[in-house]
């Protein structure tokens, strides 16, 4: 219980880490890049608290919010690619 | 009991994983550095994590969801970073000079 709580705060003070470099980076792919980290920052968190709060359907929060990660860096990434066309 | 304990002890390596590539990226002056350490140190974390909460957990269903969302960032990791990269390298990102320390 307190080991969770604990992997839980440090895994927060790493994903606000994580958006120093979507805030900072000098181009829109440093920020996408942080954007991936804040995705993958973000499911582990939420794998931890359906542990903490002992609740199985959170997991599968966490798959939805896996895909929804992977297909925004990729849309933004074409985006960016086609210069405005996917 | 000892489940317990290789399960906290993998999470906690998952954790040290994440901060070494935390540091890696906000450290490296160079763009394809941080992709490299995005695509390699923080999926490494992320799968010893997932294992460790896999060893933690004591049911069955717990296990195999957690598989799916592994499986699922395994495919998936690689092609966001290729595709990031990608776009990044087509729309002429410049490359630094000095590889020295990225």
């Amino acid at each position: 219980m307190t080991f969770l709580v604990i992997t839980l705060v440090v895994i927060a003070l790493l994903l606000i880490g994580s958006l120093v470099r979507v805030f900072v980076g000098p181009t829109v792919w440093d920020r996408v890049l942080g954007l991936n980290l804040v995705t993958a920052k973000l499911v582990m968190a939420i794998v931890v608290f359906a542990f903490l709060v002992d609740r199985t359907f959170l997991l599968d929060v966490a798959i939805v919010y896996s895909l929804l990660g992977f297909i925004a860096s990729v849309l933004i990434s074409r985006f960016i690619e086609g210069k405005g066309q996917v | 009991m000892i489940l317990t304990i290789a399960g906290q002890i993998l999470v906690s390596l998952g954790l040290v994983f994440s901060l070494i590539g935390l540091y890696s990226v906000l450290a490296y002056k160079s763009f394809y550095a941080r992709v490299v350490i995005t695509s390699k140190i923080d999926t490494m974390g992320f799968i010893t994590l997932i294992f460790g909460m896999m060893l933690l957990s004591g049911s069955w269903i717990v296990v195999l969801k957690l598989t799916i969302i592994l499986l699922f960032d395994l495919l998936t990791s690689p092609l966001a970073t290729t595709g990031l990269a990608h776009s990044a390298f087509q729309s002429g990102y410049k490359i630094r000079k000095d590889f020295g320390r990225g």
